[in-house]
């Protein structure tokens, strides 16, 4: 655990430099322009960096946007964030949305809501429960669990309609361990152990061990490999 | 500048790892970004791999895997260079750099006490030069100068060093990993090195 001294503490409306920090706590509108490096990162409220930032924990109650890459021990969102570049955490959980314009590392994915990558999704085990529609560009990972969650409220938008052709999860690929999809539209899954499960639209599944298929998910054409 | 590719899934095939260690791999820097070549093919997007690379990356991390932890082991492959600092006789008492070509660069350059981890890749590149008995001292300080003005422009990625000979004329280049170049007839390619190859090399050597 890094020792610094610097805390920053951002009350009511207000901006700083980035810069190295042990704590850096924004509750209302902050902006802070360059690099951030902190141990702690808390918003309540609203936060725009605009360079990277590197810290142990974020914690983000509201929305945080970054224009720059995102690299983090631990990250757990209550709202949204949206991040310019490439995202590395080892624990990351969002509760609301998540977007990101690069590619996103992580060792453990949970999402309750939506997400958007533009790159590639690599992680160790994604757990992703959609309550909206999200993509990403192709996703590895050694295991995955997509559920698809009903039409209810979330964090106080009035009712989240998921028209009839809007799949939960769009991927151009997903490749993995142990998948379990439901909902998600894909040209391919390829992997160990795949169940497919209702709601699905797969062009091509290549499974090595086992594949299970609902009868209401649909699949172009499937083999063993 | 392999121009033999191998698909993810024949090398998943081929090395029995899984999609879920590969996408490991990649996240903890074992297998670089560079090395995933994405191609269309008539069923859509592929990826591929330069087949020699990857398939001798892949042994490696299989075996070493028990040994060295994921991380310590990217430090190991990753071409990033480390913050070692050796004197001069070590680097002739470890058998890293022969003396000839530590006596040529302080000829060249004047004494030097201590080799940050840069000068001791130029010398170790310069050495396999030397040894291949295809250069002579001259064409060396060419090679010297071209590392010291243009290696740093690499800093983080791979690359190959090429040494060219045209009728009687000599150059050197870098040119970075994967990439492919051609040349005409009478442009032969005297030696070639793979920086990375020489990292990795040096850096167990160093250790």
């Amino acid at each position: 655990m890094k020792k610094r001294i610097a805390d920053l503490k951002i009350n009511g409306s207000g901006s700083s430099a980035g810069g190295k920090y042990n704590s850096i706590a924004v509750n209302g509108n902050g902006r802070i322009d360059g690099d951030l490096d902190c141990v702690y990162l808390k918003v309540n409220g609203q936060c725009d960096v605009n360079g990277n930032v590197k810290a142990e924990s974020v914690k983000v109650h509201g929305n945080a946007l970054i224009k720059g890459n995102l690299e983090a021990e631990k990250t757990k969102i209550h709202g949204m964030a949206d991040i310019d570049g490439n995202v590395s955490i080892d624990k990351s959980e969002t509760y609301g949305s998540i977007s990101v314009n690069g590619d996103c590392n992580a060792e453990f994915f949970k999402i309750e809501g939506m997400f958007a990558i533009e790159g590639l999704l690599n992680a160790g085990e994604l757990e992703l429960s959609l309550y909206g529609p999200s993509k990403a560009r192709e996703i590895g990972c050694e295991k995955i669990t997509v559920k698809r969650k009903g039409k209810y409220h979330f964090l106080g938008l009035k009712n989240l309609i998921m028209p009839g052709g809007n799949k939960g999860l769009t991927a151009e690929s997903i490749e993995g361990d142990d998948i379990y999809l439901e909902n998600t539209q894909a040209k391919v899954v390829r992997g160990n152990n795949i169940e497919l499960g209702p709601g699905c639209e797969i062009e091509l599944v290549e499974y090595k061990n086992g594949f299970k298929q609902d009868e209401k998910a649909e699949v172009g054409t499937h083999r063993q490999i | 500048m392999e121009n033999d590719l191998i698909s993810k899934k024949e090398l998943l095939e081929l090395t029995g790892i899984s999609y879920g260690q590969l996408y490991r791999w990649k996240r903890k820097n074992l297998i670089p970004e560079e090395w995933f070549i994405k191609k269309s093919t008539f069923t859509g997007q592929e990826t591929f791999f330069p087949k020699d690379r990857i398939l001798d990356r892949v042994e490696k991390i299989k075996n070493m895997k028990g040994d060295v932890s994921l991380d310590d082991l990217a430090d190991m492959l990753s071409p990033n260079l480390m913050e070692i600092m050796l004197e001069r006789e070590k680097l002739v008492g470890r058998n890293i750099v022969s003396k000839t070509t530590l006596d040529f660069y302080t000829q060249k350059r004047g004494e030097v006490e201590k080799f940050a981890f840069e000068k001791m890749l130029y010398l170790y590149a310069l050495d396999k030069m030397f040894e291949s008995g295809k250069i002579n001292f001259d064409e060396g300080e060419l090679i010297l100068k071209l590392l010291e003005e243009q290696y740093p422009k690499f800093k983080g990625k791979g690359g190959e060093l090429l040494f060219l000979r045209k009728l009687g004329i000599s150059s050197c280049c870098l040119v970075s990993n994967i990439c492919e170049v051609y040349f005409e007839n009478s442009m032969k390619i005297v030696e070639r090195l793979n920086l990375s190859d020489l990292i990795e090399e040096l850096k167990i050597k160093i250790a």
